[in-house]
């Protein structure tokens, strides 16, 4: 079998590729060393959100919304999302200014998802909140989804369209012969037009087998979950100054995340969870909630992710083969918001169709 | 250089022993239980009970008190022993982060020896979560514990010489034994007949199960063997258990029922360090690999006593006893030279306790790992039934902890501890493999829930990258 389109990785970006390219009616295959939704796509924090993302993100983060909305309409299911104000507070003057900059820049491009919120506004909101209000930053209408639900959602409808799956099938070896190329896994060979490296915190790794040298650190961002809570907690919370990502889910469990990393293992194919590292964390978290200092955590995790040297994904074609290998990973933690746009968009491009969303300034070239 | 300390988790018999070595060969030693009082399992509250009257000890039995010499022993100027106190999480490097009186803490232990015994295996039957019923092991807690045992009909159903000595126990206390419902067969007899000669060089242990055998006979207690299947039924607490025997169903009202199918490693804390593991197909149970010392797959840990493979109380002191002396000989506190005589004759009773272990593996062959009825809940933190499990494995779940994002079995309070083996037998089952091929849940800290401000309280280590 001669496919037009080769993924490797079924992570929400391989998956959601795979299912915009095979509903064109492209033959697709996707290759999964594990199995999919296995990595950072199935373990994430859930968020979906716009606010502050990378001025060159931000096409594609405002039409991801747009799908994330639709999510039941485009594969059948809504992976959990729900709809939910993301608020980062300003906690001083000098944050509010920058959270004031911030959305001047925006609205000068003519984006209007942020805005700002007074103090008087947010106490409203957040009744229990204990630590200084200056304002802050809303936006309306980002929220949470289940990541294991909505990627293997994905997965599924890539499937219903006609994608072929492999799991535990890891690329090993690429080779372009006759204007194909032949991909070696441990014990198959498979052969496609186009290739499209979809391998998150391995991308590197891909991106060298094919001579294209591109700066990835792996990174092991790590969760704390709660017991069940009494619901108090509507929006998503972050802060302006200090690492935080807070948020009730509906079961009540708080969701406590942010830049405390855990230890990265990567040839054990893992990361360490410890909680120690989240000190931190739950000491901002204790700070904003002081209510919450008995309540008990019940889990943590983590998961392994690529992280570029300037904090935004590598989507674009490659270096060394700019017509027919293609790349999508390096989320720096935040990729799972923009999987459902960043298939289209991506598939778009690849077959030659419209596309409106501007993703150039993302391209591999920049390094 | 920091003091070189070893730290010992579990104060049972195989902890105990192990500290009292290590400080006769002049190493410090934290001994860390979330426990009151040292004893584990088998010697537990063994010091208050030691002041009760006679006939309440007569019943605990004399192996009980024979835990009292060890516990005197932990009284060394060498051993500090925290009691109360839960431990939450393990670093590969032997930090071992725990809280006392809801304070984190932390201690780095040049070597670690884990002795944290073993667990009941759970028993998903139906009707298992009903008010009413609950472990054997966990009856006895009670009554060690607490002095407590269950008022009203009981019946005890299961396997395995705990499930013996508690009916034992409690029928001299005084409880209404309505039934033991035993699940071993004549055919489990049959098999463990080859293994029969070998356990003869340990004949001791043989006549203590023959005495309980015969004890249990003349309490009076009606013991029912070969009891193929049982579930149990209420209105809102437990009413009455239904056996089957022989192709027949029998019913009877009972107000407690106490299950027990043995007892297995308790992995949490060798899993949450990644050490590896190996299958027990006898004992349907996974323990940690280790060489002839306890030595894990980590250098730094040792895993002792019943945690590293059911050995019973005895086995678990030499084990612990050999563990102690090589991380002696590690830490230059024994010439390498006198490793091997003083190790020879703890190792040959560890022989003698081992060569009885086919026999009581056989005879007691652990039964009810799987139940038929879809809509017992196996985990019970999460209310997984065995539909949902099953429902899955249809879809292609291939494992435990994908097992987790498709229902959430496992992801409670409890780490799994407690429906970890049950998920694993069904899903084996429905994927027609075995559990050794499934493997098991990834533990991740907190191996106890832990309260949010003791992790605050631990911010010095302040390893944030924004
Ligand atoms: C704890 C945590 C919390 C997060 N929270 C959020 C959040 O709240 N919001 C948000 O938007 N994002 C969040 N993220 C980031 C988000 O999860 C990732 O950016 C996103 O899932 C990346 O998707 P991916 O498809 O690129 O990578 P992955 O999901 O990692 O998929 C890559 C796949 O490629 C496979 N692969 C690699 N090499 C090979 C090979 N040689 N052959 C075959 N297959 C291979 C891997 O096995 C893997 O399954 C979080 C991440 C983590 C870890
Ligand atoms: C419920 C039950 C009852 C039993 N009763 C008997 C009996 O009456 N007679 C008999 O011969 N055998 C009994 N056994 C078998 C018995 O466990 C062993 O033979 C023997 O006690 C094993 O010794 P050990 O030191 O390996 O483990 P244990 O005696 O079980 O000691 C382990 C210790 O580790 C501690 N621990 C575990 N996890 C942690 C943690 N995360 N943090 C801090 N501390 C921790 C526990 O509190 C415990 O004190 C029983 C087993 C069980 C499960």
């Amino acid at each position: 079998m001669q496919y037009d389109f080769l993924i490797i990785g079924a992570g929400i970006h391989g998956n959601s590729i795979a299912f915009h390219l095979a509903k064109k009616g492209k033959r697709v295959c996707v290759l999964e060393k594990d199995s999919p939704s296995r990595h950072s796509s199935g373990v994430n924090a859930g968020g979906v959100r716009r606010l502050g993302r990378d001025l060159r993100e931000v096409p594609l983060s405002l039409r991801s919304a747009e799908l994330w909305y639709d999510l039941k309409k485009l594969i059948g299911i809504d992976g959990g999302f729900e709809a939910v104000d993301q608020i980062r507070i300003a906690e001083n003057e000098n944050e509010l200014a920058d959270c004031e900059s911030n959305v001047r820049t925006l609205s000068d491009l003519g984006y209007t998802h942020e805005e700002i919120i007074s103090a008087a506004e947010l106490k409203k909101r957040l009744p229990d909140i204990n630590c200084t209000l200056a304002g802050g930053i809303i936006c309306k209408g980002d929220g949470f989804a289940l990541p294991y639900q909505s990627t293997i959602g994905f997965f599924e409808a890539a499937q219903r369209a006609g994608a072929t799956y492999h799991s535990n099938q890891e690329v090993r070896h690429l080779e372009k012969k006759d204007g194909l190329w032949h991909i070696k896994t441990q014990n198959h060979d498979f052969k496609a037009s186009i290739v499209i490296n979809c391998a998150g915190a391995w991308g590197a790794d891909l991106a060298a087998l094919i001579g294209d040298s591109l700066p990835l650190e792996t990174i092991a961002p790590q969760i704390m979950v709660t017991q069940r809570l009494p619901y108090f907690l509507t929006p998503v919370l972050g802060l302006s100054g200090r690492v935080l990502s807070f948020k009730q889910m509906r079961n009540g469990t708080l969701i406590i995340g942010g830049g405390y990393r855990g230890k990265v293992r990567q040839a054990e194919n893992r990361g360490i969870a410890s909680l120690p590292t989240l000190a931190g964390l739950a000491d901002t978290a204790l700070d904003l909630f002081p209510h919450i200092k008995n309540v008990n955590i019940v889990r943590t995790w983590c998961g392994l992710e690529g992280k570029t040297p300037d904090g935004a994904p590598i989507i674009g074609p490659s270096l060394s083969h700019p017509d027919d290998f293609y790349h999508c990973f390096g989320f720096c933690a935040h990729g799972f918001q923009l999987g459902p746009a960043c298939g289209e968009v991506v598939a778009n491009i690849l077959c030659g169709e419209e596309n409106r969303i501007d993703i150039s300034q993302l391209s591999a070239s920049r390094f | 250089m920091s003091k070189q300390t070893v730290v010992v988790i579990g104060a049972g018999a195989a902890g105990m022993a192990c500290a009292c070595t290590l400080a006769q060969h002049d190493i410090c030693v934290t001994l860390i239980d979330e426990q009151p009082q040292a004893g584990g399992q088998i010697y537990r509250n063994l010091t208050e009970n030691q002041h009760m009257p006679a006939d309440f000890k007569d019943l605990l039995g004399s192996d009980y008190f024979k835990g009292a010499d060890l516990i005197k022993d932990l009284d060394h100027p060498q051993i500090t022993h925290h009691a109360r106190c839960v431990i939450w999480q393990i670093d590969e490097d032997g930090t071992v982060y725990f809280s006392v009186d809801g304070k984190a803490q932390s201690i780095k232990g040049d070597y670690v020896v884990v002795a944290t015994g073993a667990l009941e295996r759970p028993t998903p039957v139906k009707g298992w979560t009903l008010a009413g019923v609950m472990g054997a092991g966990a009856a006895q807690v009670a009554m060690k514990r607490d002095g407590i045992v269950p008022s009203g009909d009981v019946v005890l159903a299961g396997c395995g010489p705990l499930l013996l000595l508690v009916a034992q126990q409690l029928a001299k206390a005084g409880c209404q034994i309505k039934a033991l419902l035993d699940s071993t067969t004549t055919k489990d007899h049959v098999n463990a007949l080859p293994s029969l000669l070998p356990a003869l060089s340990n004949m001791s242990l043989l006549k203590k199960g023959m005495e309980i055998k015969v004890s249990l006979k003349k309490l009076g207690i009606p013991h029912i063997t070969g009891v193929e299947k049982i579930e149990m039924s209420g209105d809102t607490a437990l009413e009455q258990i239904t056996y089957h025997k022989d192709g027949k169903s029998h019913t009877l009202a009972c107000d407690t029922v106490l299950l027990h199918q043995g007892v297995v490693p308790n992995i949490q804390i060798s899993r949450q360090l990644n050490l590896d593991h190996q299958w027990d197909e006898s004992l349907r149970c996974w323990h940690p690999t280790t060489d002839d010392w306890g030595q894990s797959s980590n250098q730094n840990i040792f895993v002792a006593g019943d945690g590293a493979g059911i050995i019973g109380a005895l086995g678990s002191q030499y084990s612990a006893t050999l563990s102690a002396l090589k991380i002696s000989v590690l830490m230059g506190k024994l010439p390498e030279s006198d490793l091997l005589k003083q190790a020879a004759p703890i190792r040959k009773k560890l022989k003698a306790e081992q060569a009885v272990r086919p026999f009581i593996n056989t005879l007691f062959k652990p039964k009810w790992l799987r139940p038929d009825d879809e809509d017992v809940v196996v985990c019970r933190c999460e209310e997984t039934t065995v539909k949902d499990i099953k429902r899955s494995a249809d879809i292609g779940c291939s494992g435990p902890n994908q097992l987790k994002s498709f229902t959430r079995a496992g992801m409670g309070p409890c780490q799994g501890r407690y429906c970890g083996l049950s998920v694993v037998e069904i899903l084996a089952h429905a994927q027609k493999t075995t559990p050794d091929k499934l493997g098991y849940y990834r533990i991740r800290p907190p191996l106890k829930p832990l309260r949010l401000s003791e992790v605050a309280s631990l911010n010095t280590l302040d390893q944030k990258d924004a």
